[in-house]
């Protein structure tokens, strides 16, 4: 899955539109994308873009239940 | 980057404008607004949250990135939170309890909040108090309450809280009665009947009993393919049906001769009024029903603290400012989650938790002398009709003449496609997302 940490601008909006109108299959963003403006998409788009680009986080969630025990993301059980 | 000199796109953004734009647990942590190094002053505003579970704990964090300088407490009764979201996982043997247990550690050391295990026994609205079991006293500028759910179980003859947590457990609160419901699943006889009854609305995740039912049907047919579930409904639709009717039909032989899953409906005589627990059986609308195993999920109201501190109207849930979650019956009291009414929004965790970020500006807002601007909520709410089958329902919601409500043509649940694909990834996405979820609210 594709993080939109630091994902270019146009390339959101693109997408976001893309849902909207139904012409990109979609699970859940299709109706999502429908929930928000043309304005609201840019804006949302234009912070993302600005934010450090950081890979998606796949982990398991066994893995970040243990990730929290060792206290690096969350509470230690 | 092109797009950052672009004047059209080239607009000052902050955090506090994407939450208000979201409503939703998009905007991760990374420290833009983190806490202020400078011990709190004295004339710092003090919010005090009761319950540290999603409402209260995503509040504190995103008031921690609307204002590094308020005091923020938490008082909430246990040491550990087990959420209720994927808890019917634990009933499947998808996950342990232990998976979805988290504490306030995090929250406290890393958003600087003061964390107090106790329980709150009162409060004195005019003077701006809280008083707990432990004796001691919380002043505070804002209140904010988060107390989840409370059963009925006066709606149900013959079924009490005792009940509920020896042999006929509803598990609607995550805990020793998720497993003891697994248990009585998996030692239920061969050919044996379970019954399933949910709730009149409105209720805590309103998906919940029917993929409870699902997962019930699921077992089944792997390991006791002669048993049967029975759904006992007040209700003639609930959430998601189309789609979890239509995944009942592709799994579980839903209205075939070897149904394995059966729905009856409020008007078909659904509606159980009493238990018999000495011969397992339910009276209903309809008649008697005797099974192996039943499960009553009980008519709800707001939880018991919103009702000891006089937060509910006549409804049995808390009225609530459309635009900040404040109480409409006592000013500076905000109440977060299951227990406020949010009309078209679902009482999930995901609406507690885009609740308490769209009351956690509002809040910063007004200690600050700001006007309160629109808010923008969402919800997603990813349920599964069987192991890797899943179905959803979303919507981003506004505040339209005074009701919150859906926004743009947002609302709505899965399409029923021939796209063998789609329920497969709907489970993924639902994986995907309870992983994050749960980081948003406790780290």
């Amino acid at each position: 899955m594709p993080s939109l940490a630091g994902m270019p601008a146009e390339q959101i909006i693109e997408s976001m539109m893309a849902f909207k109108k139904g012409t990109r299959p979609a699970i859940i963003m299709d109706r999502v994308s429908r929930g928000y403006t043309d304005d609201e998409i840019k804006t949302m788009a234009y912070f993302f873009t600005k934010q450090p680009l950081k890979q998606w986080d796949d982990t398991t969630l066994a893995e970040s239940v243990a990730a929290q025990a060792a206290g690096s993301i969350g509470a230690p059980k | 980057m092109s797009q950052l000199e672009n004047k059209t796109f080239d607009q000052k953004v902050t955090r506090r404008d994407l939450i208000k734009l979201f409503g939703a647990s998009a905007v991760a942590a990374s420290g833009i607004f983190g806490a202020s190094s400078q011990a709190f002053a004295k004339s710092a505003a003090h919010v005090v949250i009761l319950g540290g579970g999603i409402g209260g704990s995503t509040f504190a964090k995103y008031l921690r990135f609307a204002d590094a300088d308020v005091k923020i407490t938490i008082i909430e009764q246990y040491p550990e939170y087990i959420t209720c979201l994927r808890s019917n996982d634990v009933i499947a043997g998808m996950h342990t309890l232990d998976e979805l247990t988290f504490n306030l550690e995090t929250i406290k050391s890393k958003y600087h909040v003061n964390v107090v295990i106790d329980t709150v026994v009162g409060a004195d609205f005019n003077k701006k108090t809280v008083r707990t079991a432990k004796g001691d006293n919380f002043s505070y500028d804002k209140l904010v309450v988060s107390p989840g759910i409370d059963f009925k179980f006066e709606d149900y003859e013959g079924y009490d809280a005792e009940l509920a947590a020896t042999d006929f457990p509803h598990a609607y609160k995550a805990g020793p009665q998720t497993l003891k419901l697994r248990e009585q699943m998996l030692n239920m006889r061969q050919g044996g009947t379970a019954i399933i009854a949910p709730p009149q609305n409105p209720f805590r995740c309103p998906p919940g009993p029917y993929e409870r039912a699902s997962f019930f049907a699921e077992y089944f047919k792997k390991h006791n393919p002669t048993a049967k579930l029975i759904v006992l409904d007040p209700k003639e639709r609930f959430t998601k049906d189309v789609p979890f009717k239509k995944a009942w039909e592709r799994l579980y032989g839903y209205k075939s001769d070897n149904a394995l899953i059966e729905w009856v409906a409020g008007s078909e005589g659904g509606r159980v009024v009493r238990l018999d627990a000495a011969t397992k059986t339910v009276e209903t609308d309809g008649g008697d029903f005797k099974a192996d195993l039943i499960n009553i999920i009980p008519n709800q109201r707001a939880g018991v603290l919103a009702q000891k501190l006089g937060l509910t109207n006549a409804s049995g849930w808390c009225s609530i400012d459309r635009y900040s979650m404040e109480s409409e019956l006592h000013k500076e009291v905000y109440v977060l989650g299951d227990s406020a009414i949010a009309d078209a929004m679902p009482k999930s965790g995901f609406s507690a938790n885009s609740q308490a970020k769209v009351c956690a500006k509002a809040v910063a807002d007004t200690l600050k002398g700001k006007n309160l601007e629109d808010p923008v909520y969402a919800n997603v709410c990813y349920s599964l009709a069987g192991e890797n089958y899943g179905v959803s329902i979303a919507a981003v919601y506004e505040v339209r003449d005074g009701l919150i409500q859906p926004k743009g043509e947002s609302a709505g649940v899965s399409e029923v496609t021939e796209l063998t694909a789609q329920p497969i990834l709907e489970s993924v996405y639902q994986k995907n997302w309870q992983r994050q979820f749960v980081k948003d609210v406790f780290s």
